[in-house]
């Protein structure tokens, strides 16, 4: 049986808390959130990527400002807003909490 | 040959070749058409062209050329549209896209459409041609018509005197200074003739003009002098106007004063000689119009006018001469007046008319539309002859073309016989 599905479903589930938890380090832009992220094989294509950065700035989860770029336009550079940060640390619960639920019922002989 | 496509995204310009500009609209299009709904889409578009912009290595002089395999490249890394939201097995789905969107030249869709983009671009350059020859025809019409009706009117307004000109034009227009001078106060005889100069070249001079752009393909436009130029024809038109309508208001009214007389019993030849003659004539200037000739002569200022002789066949038989003075004038009565002071000499002595072969107008008089008219009806059968040395010509007679002096009235008209 294939799992690539069940895969993307997770990381889907998952993807806006890797971006917030991306961003609560330093400030970044777009193209360094994405190579984090694919880095951690979390994301495939950097499109994906857009319209979720676009959905946590309307929410007041993220900031941005902009920066001249030594090549092509200016970038946008993302930052977590007070908001956001306590969202973060609300989803850093609640990953605590699932991981520990699925482990104990995977462990669980 | 393909072309080269300069393109703007995000605020940076690419030049993109024409099968990668293929691939690139229809990616373009696509995330559009994804967001284009969405609360934020536009931002989320302009984001993503941004990232394109960058990928593609934008910001560069000159620009950078964008191919088809970048284009290629950068779906690869962005993904397909159907991907932005499912971050799933992607690479299934963005295969399908960049296979549906790329363009095959050899499909017969492509070629078909190639097809008729070279039969319309050969139609249109075809039709551009034809155009072309049009213009050049009609530019080459209006040249020709412009420039020889401007240099016919400038020689007939202002070198109507020089010799050469003179030899091949007809009297009237070698005279019209003359003419002109006598039919309206000579101080406006200039005027008039350099606003009648500006009212029939600058149209002229404008045909021609327009002749030469159509010819030369010359697009350029000189406003400011065109709408100089116009208000000036408009000005010139407008004075012309109200100077001839006051020059010309003299001849509004028209009277005459006639005298008759019966011919009981009508001759049977009806001899017609001359007293005062054209030829004994002195003057200074002399003009004509249709069969009307003017002699003027300045040491007595005094202006003559050549009589008119018509002779017609008698409705009832009786013979009749009519001589008729005929001026013209503002009004009723000073137009009779007129008439009466015009001076002509003519009587019948027998079976003899006499008459002269012009008449005078009082010292200093102007021109008033003056003339003398003499109809003579006579009954069927008489003969009309003229003396010997005398010229019908002279008198302006209705019939004469140069041929016998000698006419019977045949059904009611003179017709010319053999002696």
């Amino acid at each position: 049986m294939n799992t690539d599905n069940t895969r993307a479903q997770m990381r889907k589930g998952i993807l806006e808390y890797c971006i917030l938890a991306v961003l609560s380090r330093n400030a970044c832009y777009a193209v360094d959130i994405i190579n984090e992220l694919k880095k951690a094989e979390v994301i495939v294509v950097e499109g994906t990527l857009y319209p979720l950065l676009t959905r946590q700035k309307n929410a007041g989860l993220l900031s941005y400002r902009w920066e001249e770029s030594p090549q092509g336009p200016p970038r946008k550079y993302y930052e977590l807003t007070e908001l956001g940060k306590i969202y973060l640390r609300e989803l850093d619960k609640v990953w605590g909490e699932l991981v520990e639920s699925v482990n104990q019922i995977r462990d669980r002989k | 040959m393909k072309k080269n496509l300069d393109i703007n995204i995000a605020g940076q310009l690419f030049r993109v070749d024409e099968d990668a500009w293929e691939i690139l609209k229809h990616y373009l299009d696509h995330v559009s058409a994804r967001f284009r709904t969405e609360q934020g889409g536009d931002e989320t578009l302009g984001d993503i062209e941004a990232r394109i912009a960058e990928i593609f290595g934008g910001g560069k002089e000159p620009p950078t050329l964008v191919s088809k395999e970048m284009v290629t490249n950068m779906i690869n890394i962005m993904g397909a549209p159907e991907d932005y939201y499912d971050d799933g097995p992607a690479s299934t789905n963005k295969k399908l896209y960049v296979r549906k969107s790329m363009y095959d030249p050899n499909s017969p869709s492509a070629r078909f459409g190639k097809a008729l983009s070279e039969f319309f671009r050969a139609f249109g350059k075809a039709m551009s041609a034809i155009f072309r020859v049009i213009a050049i025809i009609l530019g080459g019409i209006f040249t020709l018509v412009g420039f020889l009706l401007f240099f016919s009117f400038v020689i007939l307004i202002f070198f109507n005197n020089v010799p050469f000109f003179s030899s091949v034009m007809e009297p009237e227009m070698t005279n019209v200074h003359d003419l002109l001078g006598i039919v309206l106060s000579s101080n406006t005889v200039w005027p008039i003739l350099l606003l009648a100069a500006l009212v029939t070249l600058l149209p002229l001079a404008a045909l021609t003009w327009l002749g030469i752009k159509l010819i030369f393909n010359i697009k350029e436009r000189f406003r400011v002098m065109s709408i100089v130029l116009f208000v000036v024809w408009i000005a010139s038109l407008c004075a012309l106007s109200v100077i001839l309508s006051l020059q010309l208001s003299v001849y509004s009214n028209s009277r005459s004063v006639e005298k008759r007389l019966t011919l009981e019993p009508a001759p049977k030849t009806l001899w017609i000689t001359t007293m005062k003659k054209q030829t004994d004539l002195r003057y200074d200037k002399h003009a004509s119009v249709e069969d009307y000739r003017f002699f003027v002569d300045g040491t007595s200022n005094r202006l003559h006018v050549s009589a008119d002789l018509n002779i017609y066949g008698s409705e009832n038989g009786t013979g009749i001469i009519s001589v008729e003075r005929r001026a013209s004038s503002n009004s009723d009565s000073e137009a009779r007046t007129n008439a009466r002071k015009i001076e002509y000499n003519w009587r019948l002595s027998g079976d003899t008319l006499y008459l002269d072969e012009y008449c005078s107008l009082p010292a200093g008089s102007r021109w008033n539309g003056s003339m003398i008219d003499i109809d003579v009806s006579l009954p069927e059968g008489t003969e009309v002859r003229f003396l010997p040395g005398i010229s019908p010509e002279s008198l302006n007679f209705n019939v004469y073309a140069g041929e016998t002096p000698s006419w019977k009235i045949e059904d009611g008209y003179p017709r010319p016989i053999d002696d």
